[in-house]
């Protein structure tokens, strides 16, 4: 595990017919990760969440500026595990399979996938395929998955929209579980502030696009903590009466 | 009910089956018996020619065509297709060539082919396998259009291996498109290649089929078309319907 530094010169989507349509997603963005933080981004729907963390991946290769891990590593060498909005499973391979899929041959002698389903409470379902789970279940499948690899890097991109609010609750649970007994730094991005909150270490806003950094908040809450803590509302009004439009992408 | 047999799948392809069987027996003694043999005339052939030796040998030839040219076929037709399906400019470039093959008739290319690569057996191949290559390439072409990309970042973000991105990630979303273009393929190609042994090849159940033609012996065509046609009913049912279950596996487990 190594501190991260992000910098992103520029991103921009051409519009080949039209260069006045084109978007400018990404300016100027500066960010450092501390190793074996837990740091949320919150950032107004539309601007550039996911496009940065495709650019911070590697799944978009079109970096301008420099992502580096450590003093000079790339996130070629490094292992990296990603938790998408939807769990992206292969309807193909039941659950055990689906997990051990993105090990590699070495990884998979000592396997701790079962021993991660199983605390997600899905040893029942080893033998499982996709379509017979629910959403939630998937998501918790997609979330072993990510940390199965013992990556160095995790990155969630809101992973638990659309789901209902007890089940998300207990996906929160269960990922500050994993991240305790196997820890990693985390970027992690959503549009909740109590979520935020409720998981990190540190909260970054960003701006409407071009995407940066407006504000950064560490929150000084020891752990475990509570689900339903007051301390959570209370850290959230102080953010919010400190500048209104935060939410917004707007100070 | 006095149907209620009839529920029962297998019931009804018997019941099916054997009105075929007496629909033809009442037509062959109704009609010449010379033109239209009755089943068990054939069953009779069919006995006889299997016992000396020489339909085995046709059969097995034939067979062996049909095996070779669907491999070449499939193989050949499942590369461009995957090409032709994720490159557009590779699809411009080959997409005016493939019309043009799939719409030359197959007596067409099975002639040129005779004419260019000679009366041998490479041109044999060569024949048939073209004939069917621009059918595969279609089908998987659109299946390979259809690929989610979704699934192939998962892979790229973990560092997979790329034959295992191939065969685990980006293979099984096209099993539906290669099992639909192997079934269509093997029908059609074994019908194409008795075509090609009429014309240009001394053995094999079309050249047999011409041989038994000069002859008018009706009864030997029949023998020698449903000893055929039982050998594609076993190749589906014991090859591409357990290949198609276990492929959908994950569907109806």
């Amino acid at each position: 595990m190594q501190d991260i530094s992000i910098y992103i010169n520029k991103k921009i989507f051409l519009n080949p017919k039209e260069k006045s349509l084109s978007h400018l997603a990404i300016d100027k963005f500066k960010l450092f990760i501390p190793k074996g933080e837990f740091c949320s981004i919150i950032g107004p729907s539309g601007c550039g969440k996911t496009t940065l963390l495709n650019l911070i991946s590697g799944l978009d290769n079109s970096l301008n500026g420099a992502i580096n891990f450590g003093k000079n590593k790339s996130i070629n060498s490094i292992k990296l595990a990603y938790m998408f909005q939807t769990p992206r499973l292969l309807p193909w391979l039941n659950v055990i399979e689906n997990v051990e899929v993105v090990l590699s041959n070495e990884q998979k002698k000592m396997s701790i996938s079962k021993d991660i389903l199983s605390m997600m409470g899905l040893e029942k379902f080893f033998k499982y395929y996709p379509n017979k789970l629910s959403g939630g279940m998937q998501r918790r499948v997609a979330l072993a998955r990510s940390f199965a690899t013992e990556p160095e890097l995790l990155i969630l991109d809101e992973p638990f929209i659309s789901l209902d609010e007890p089940i998300a609750d207990m996906l929160r649970e269960m990922l500050i579980k994993l991240w305790t007994k196997q820890p990693t730094t985390i970027i992690f991005v959503t549009h909740d502030l109590n979520e935020a909150i409720y998981l990190s270490d540190r909260v970054v806003f960003l701006s409407k696009a071009p995407a940066k950094v407006i504000k950064e908040v560490n929150i000084n809450f020891s752990r475990p903590r509570g689900l339903k803590s007051n301390k959570i509302s209370i850290i959230k009004n102080k953010i919010i009466s400190e500048s209104k439009f935060i939410l917004k992408g707007e100070l | 009910m006095v149907f209620s047999f009839l529920n029962n799948n297998f019931s009804i392809k018997a019941v099916s089956f054997f009105s075929l069987l007496i629909i033809w027996n009442f037509s062959s003694q109704y009609f010449n018996i010379e033109t239209l043999p009755s089943p068990y005339i054939v069953l009779v052939t069919l006995q006889e020619e299997l016992l000396n030796g020489e339909m085995l040998y046709h059969l097995g030839i034939t067979l062996y065509r049909v095996l070779v040219s669907f491999s070449v076929a499939m193989l050949i037709g499942v590369f461009f297709g995957i090409l032709m399906g994720n490159n557009k400019n590779i699809n411009n470039i080959l997409d005016a060539w493939n019309i043009i093959f799939l719409n030359i008739p197959a007596l067409v290319l099975i002639i040129l082919s005779y004419v260019w690569f000679g009366l041998t057996e490479l041109a044999a191949i060569i024949a048939v396998s073209l004939n069917k290559i621009p059918n595969v390439i279609v089908t998987i072409r659109e299946g390979a259009k259809t690929i989610d990309k979704q699934l192939l970042e998962v892979a790229s973000i973990y560092k997979v291996k790329k034959v295992k991105r191939f065969f685990v990630f980006y293979l099984p979303q096209l099993y539906p498109y290669l099992i639909a273009s192997a079934r269509g393929g093997i029908s059609l190609i074994w019908k194409i290649v008795l075509v090609v042994e009429l014309l240009g090849r001394s053995n094999g159940v079309g050249f047999k089929l011409h041989e038994f033609f000069q002859f008018f012996d009706i009864a030997a065509i029949l023998a020698y078309t449903f000893a055929f046609v039982l050998i594609m009913i076993t190749i589906e049912n014991f090859i591409f319907l357990p290949l198609d279950r276990k492929a959908n596996k994950w569907r109806n487990s």
